[in-house]
């Protein structure tokens, strides 16, 4: 019975993540589709779309500098596949599906207890947060499986010892995924090795090997982390960079006579650590996660939270429960919550669904163990006072316990039982259907431009066509157009490095201007000669252009107007 | 014997707390408690306010409609020390310090089983604690809303005993919700809560429980007539229910589900569903770290600089008082809780959440949970002298480092939100204005008409009778000489025979007939006078 229903909750996560897989998300946007096309270079020829051999410490895309994990995983599925929007979110829906598995796996390990095991894969696979990144190509979701691999492996490690370098194993991959994870893993790690010290002590072999091999693995990304080139992602989200708190200590400290002790209570890190607990606790406010989300409409359907709000008694029934009953699980738990949301706190754009999705499935995990007390209690507790046979029967005695439920009913206590699944089953019910109309009928079409809609429309058009053309001028309003034609044209990366005329800007980052015919910096369309096609955006076609075709978004507004001249 | 002595130190604290340097610091009063003490003025004076109505039963001050006792309260200092800050702001700190009795009283109400050092405890963080001494500093109703809700809860318990306190405990009710807006749902949702938990005590004092609910219904009545005018409108400006950008995606949403005839999907977007997310949103950010511990809301009249609500010391505390409130099996702890669950109620249904002004009510639940957690904390560290010294340590350190951005940085960092200035610039005006025929000044700060009213303490019958009752434009008043309204250079600067008053950007530096720059306490310029 128990494994029909785990199929069936296998089943259901499965479809949730495949169905409609490329559609929804209604496009690629940049970051995905520079996913894959890298991916597709990858597959085909071994080199990025810079022609550099294998990379192993970073991707320079974007000059983004994009950690390696994902693309790999890509050109696995893309070379399976081809290169399409099903094969590069692929590695983000299986990871998807095979957090279900290991929530499972994770949660008996932890709980010993079927019945919070499925509860915990029947939570992260309704999840929005966890269906939501594993729809589309998310670097950090990919990272965020590894992430509860590993934990699962480490803990699994206490029975069968070797297990405890597949956790390393997958503590490293996550670390070559996302950037975030590059600070998460070694702590996560740590953590958990103080927590299972016992265990850890008795497994010295296998602490050796990890230790060992481990370092070796971690060692060619050593270079890039300490190059400039890493740094500069993150000091352009960095919270560091706002000096409002450094002017506001100096002035106080100035106020107060540059004293001593007001160099100590007005510190600039004093102040700095106060905007950084703001920025990492931001990470658990109630509205982001029960009622409003991320509020970027790529991260978040902005209909609801990352959770689902009924999930919120059990999730707080289930922390007071951990701790009343001192259970083995809280420690490690509590201590990988409050580990994911460190880098995070760093960024400015706080709280964020993305970075700190390596949380999942933790508060799945415990809304589980929190909903399985909630329904034994009742059944031991509560029950028994309503129904006279069962509460002699669980020896109480028929008038000591006083019933604060008025008289003892003759209604079944099963049917009581009943009712009550039954209550809590139909609201899941109808804050999964909410979730699901939102994210299936009305997501792409209201936020279709999030996700740069449009470009595959475009550029399908152009390749079709610009072979009629002397020249083709394309504009960046969407950004970044050169990865779409270089996509949807499986552009061979030999071909590609000739053909581009690249440009960095002050930032570091890289983008295409020209590639081949096509130019994608409209200022000299004037000096162009011949037959030239233009795209541009709804009101700007130059004179003397004729409009050819017009390319809307879902929503209905115009995104590309394609023209041109004769 | 001991015992009295430290209640009475730690009560003298509280005093000092809230009276030391009260109508000095914050630096000077807002335009609500202007207006506040203006009312009680002409209410002292002719009977009636601002505008002329008799004895009203809500203060239309800024058209916001202002629950009216604490008006009425403020009749007495007025009458006994003038119109001045200190009268005005004297009821909330007056009232500040009795609260902090009667949450001794409470305490011990509420715990009964424990000892005197756990009831002193508890007094004495609700008398340091920075959220209460800040509005009780200032001419906030809210805090006399607070010291009546306490009072009601105080009598309620003992009316579980002693059933003829249910009807002093409804009095103190019904008074709250005449106080302030917040009391107005959360006294109904608090009592609704009360009657589940302590049914059957209330059952068997049926007789003084039903009168008491007569009472409250009469208290009631008058509001929900109101609701339909004054307070109607203020809760119209503030909620988050009538936001009808709100339902723009929504509505939306429901003709794209019709054209596609999917009408469970259309429920979904109901906009009962939207609001209720928005409520539920803004209750849930009461609950948030930074609001509680860094930074407190945005307004800074709310908070020190430098501060959460609480002290950030208090953080750790909060959960252990929670957790170990939660395992007790003292009954009044789902009072506690239930009491904590409906204080953010009428602040959830506003905009601009948190806020610390209309969540004032959560007082001092956060406090009890301090002190049982540190008292449990204490209890289990006792034979550890050195942990518990450091905590002291913890605390006096983060205390001194309040008081210190309290009374050091806070009146320097935070005078523009205060309207800082317009008390020197009447004062400047008074002693040039009988050479002109004319006083312009700006609405930039906003509300200036009231600061000019305050502080020439302008004879109430005169000024009742300048207005004929027609509608009130927010930015473009004038009685007597004065007009106030945004200043435009290029035509105001014509002016002959008149005062103008501006700010730093609307007059330019260098104008002839210059008098004064009126600065704020960090430098910057806050008014110009010129004079012509």
């Amino acid at each position: 019975m128990k494994k029909l229903i785990l199929f069936c909750i296998f089943l259901f996560a499965f479809v949730l993540r495949f169905f409609r897989l490329g559609q929804n998300p209604p496009s690629l946007y940049w970051d995905e589709a520079s996913l894959g096309y890298n991916g597709y270079t990858i597959a085909t020829s071994l080199k990025d779309e810079h022609g550099e051999f294998l990379p192993l410490d970073r991707f320079i895309a974007f000059g983004d500098y994009k950690p390696p994990g994902y693309i790999y995983a890509a050109a696995f599925s893309i070379k399976i596949f081809g290169l399409n929007e099903f094969s590069v979110r692929l590695p983000s829906a299986i990871a998807g599906f095979l957090m279900v598995v290991f929530s499972y796996l994770l949660t008996k390990e932890w709980f010993q207890k079927k019945k919070i095991s499925l509860i915990a894969a029947l939570f992260i696979a309704v999840s929005p947060w966890s269906i939501h990144f594993s729809r589309a190509a998310f670097e950090a979701y990919l990272a965020a499986f590894f992430n509860l691999a590993a934990v699962y492996f480490f803990v699994t490690s206490r029975r069968k010892k070797w297990l405890l370098f597949v956790s390393t194993l997958f503590f490293i991959l996550s670390f070559y995924t996302f950037n975030a994870n590059r600070i998460i893993a070694p702590l996560l790690l740590l953590s958990l090795s103080i927590i299972y010290f016992k265990n850890i002590k008795e497994n010295l072999k296998w602490v050796i090997i990890s230790v060992f091999i481990g370092s070796f693995m971690v060692l060619p990304s050593i270079g890039f982390l300490q190059s400039p080139q890493s740094k500069i992602r993150l000091q352009e989200v960095s919270i560091l960079n706002n000096l409002i708190p450094l002017k506001e200590s100096n002035s106080r400290i100035a106020f107060d006579g540059n004293t001593w002790w007001a160099k100590l209570i007005h510190n600039r890190r004093i102040s700095y650590g106060f905007d950084y607990l703001k920025h990492y606790f931001d990470n658990f406010s109630g509205r982001f996660l029960f009622t409003h989300g991320d509020v970027n409409p790529r991260l978040n359907i902005q209909e609801m939270g990352e959770l689902y709000i009924v999930e919120l008694p059990y999730l707080m029934i289930g922390v007071y429960i951990l701790f009343k009953k001192r259970e083995k699980a809280l420690v490690p738990i509590l201590a990988w919550m409050a580990i994911v949301p460190i880098p995070a706190g760093f960024a400015k754009e706080t709280p964020h669904a993305l970075r700190i999705i390596s949380i999942l499935p933790t508060y799945q995990i415990i809304a589980a163990y929190g909903l399985y007390q909630f329904i034994s209690y009742f059944n031991l507790r509560v029950l028994p006072l309503t129904y006279p046979k069962l509460r002699s029967k669980l020896g109480f005695a028929s008038n000591s316990v006083e019933s604060s439920f008025g008289n003892p009913s003759l209604v079944s206590p099963v049917v009581k039982r009943n009712v009550l699944l039954f209550v809590i089953c139909s609201l899941f019910s109808v804050s999964l259907y909410y979730f699901l109309h939102n994210y299936f009928v009305h997501f792409p079409v209201r936020w279709s431009g999030e996700w740069q809609y449009g470009y595959k429309e475009m550029v399908q058009y152009i390749l079709q066509n610009e072979k009629k053309y002397d020249s083709v001028f394309v504009t960046q309003t969407q950004g970044r157009p050169y990865i779409y034609f270089a996509f949807y044209n499986k552009y061979p990366v030999n071909e590609f490095i000739e053909d581009k005329i690249e440009t960095t800007d002050s930032f570091g980052f890289y983008d295409v201007k020209k590639l081949g015919h096509i130019s994608f910096e409209s200022f000299d369309i004037r000096d162009a000669y011949g037959k030239i096609l233009y795209v541009g955006s709804r009101g700007d076609t130059p004179p003397g252009f004729q409009t050819i075709k017009t390319v809307k978004n879902l929503a209905g507004e115009v995104v590309y107007v394609i023209s041109h001249k004769i | 014997m001991k015992n009295k002595i430290v209640l009475l130190m730690i009560f003298l604290l509280a005093f000092l707390l809230r009276f030391w340097q009260l109508g000095v610091n914050p630096a000077s009063l807002d335009w609500d408690e202007a207006s506040l003490g203006y009312n009680a003025y002409s209410i002292l004076k002719t009977g009636r306010d601002e505008y002329g109505s008799l004895m009203p039963l809500a203060i239309r001050s800024f058209n916001d409609y202002k629950p009216p006792l604490y008006t009425y309260l403020t009749t007495i200092p007025v009458a006994l020390f003038g119109l001045n800050e200190f009268s005005t702001r004297f009821i909330s700190a007056l009232l500040g310090t009795v609260s902090i009795v009667i949450g001794y009283f409470l305490i011990k109400e509420l715990f009964p089983k424990n000892r005197h050092p756990f009831y002193a405890l508890f007094t004495f963080f609700f008398a340091v604690s920075p959220w209460h001494i800040q509005f009780s500093r200032i001419a906030f109703e809210a805090n006399v809303a607070l010291f009546f809700f306490l009072s009601g809860i105080l009598f309620f318990i003992k009316g579980l005993i002693k059933g003829r306190y249910f009807i002093v405990s409804c009095l103190f009710f019904g008074f709250s919700m005449y106080a302030y807006h917040s009391p107005r749902l959360v006294v109904p949702l608090l009592l609704i809560g009360l009657f589940i938990i302590y049914f059957k005590q209330i059952l068997n004092n049926w007789k003084y429980a039903g009168i008491s609910v007569l009472i409250i219904a009469l208290f009631i009545f008058p509001l929900l007539l109101q609701l339909g005018s004054g307070t109607g409108m203020r809760l119209g400006s503030v909620t988050i229910l009538n936001g009808n950008e709100r339902l723009g995606p929504s509505i939306k949403a429901i003709e794209y589900d019709q054209s596609r005839d999917d009408l469970i999907g259309k429920l979904t977007h109901n906009r009962r569903i939207v609001f209720a997310r928005e409520i539920l949103g803004g209750y849930l950010d009461h609950f948030n770290i930074d609001f509680l511990f860094f930074f407190g809301d945005p307004p800074g009249r709310h908070h020190s600089a430098g501060m959460g609500m609480l002290y950030f010391w208090d953080s750790v505390f909060v959960l252990f008082g929670i957790y170990f409130l939660l395992r007790d099996r003292n009954r009044n702890k789902y009072l506690l809780f239930w009491w904590f669950l409906v204080a953010p109620a009428a602040s959830a249904i506003t905009t601009g959440t948190p806020h610390a002004v209309r969540a004032l009510l959560y007082i001092p639940t956060y406090q009890i949970f301090i002190t049982v957690g540190i008292w449990k904390f204490l209890k289990f560290f006792r034979s550890y002298r050195y942990v518990v010294f450091f905590v002291i340590f913890l605390f006096l350190l983060n205390f001194y480092y309040y008081l210190h951005m309290y009374y050091i940085h806070t009146p320097i960092e935070y005078a523009p939100e205060w309207q800082y200035g317009y008390r020197q610039v009447v004062e400047e005006v008074r002693k040039l204005e009988d050479k002109y025929e004319k006083v312009v000044v700006t609405y930039h700060y906003d509300q200036p008409y009231v600061y000019f009213l305050f502080y020439n303490q302008i004879d109430p019958t005169w000024y009742q009778a300048q207005w004929n009752g027609e509608e009130i434009q927010r930015s473009a008043r004038s009685f007597g000489k004065y007009e106030f309204r945004y200043l435009d250079w290029e035509k105001d600067s014509q002016l002959s025979q008149g005062i103008l008053v501006g700010t730093g950007e609307e007059i330019p530096k260098d104008v002839s007939g210059r008098v004064k720059d009126i600065l704020f306490p960090d430098g910057s310029v806050a008014f110009r006078i010129v004079a012509r």
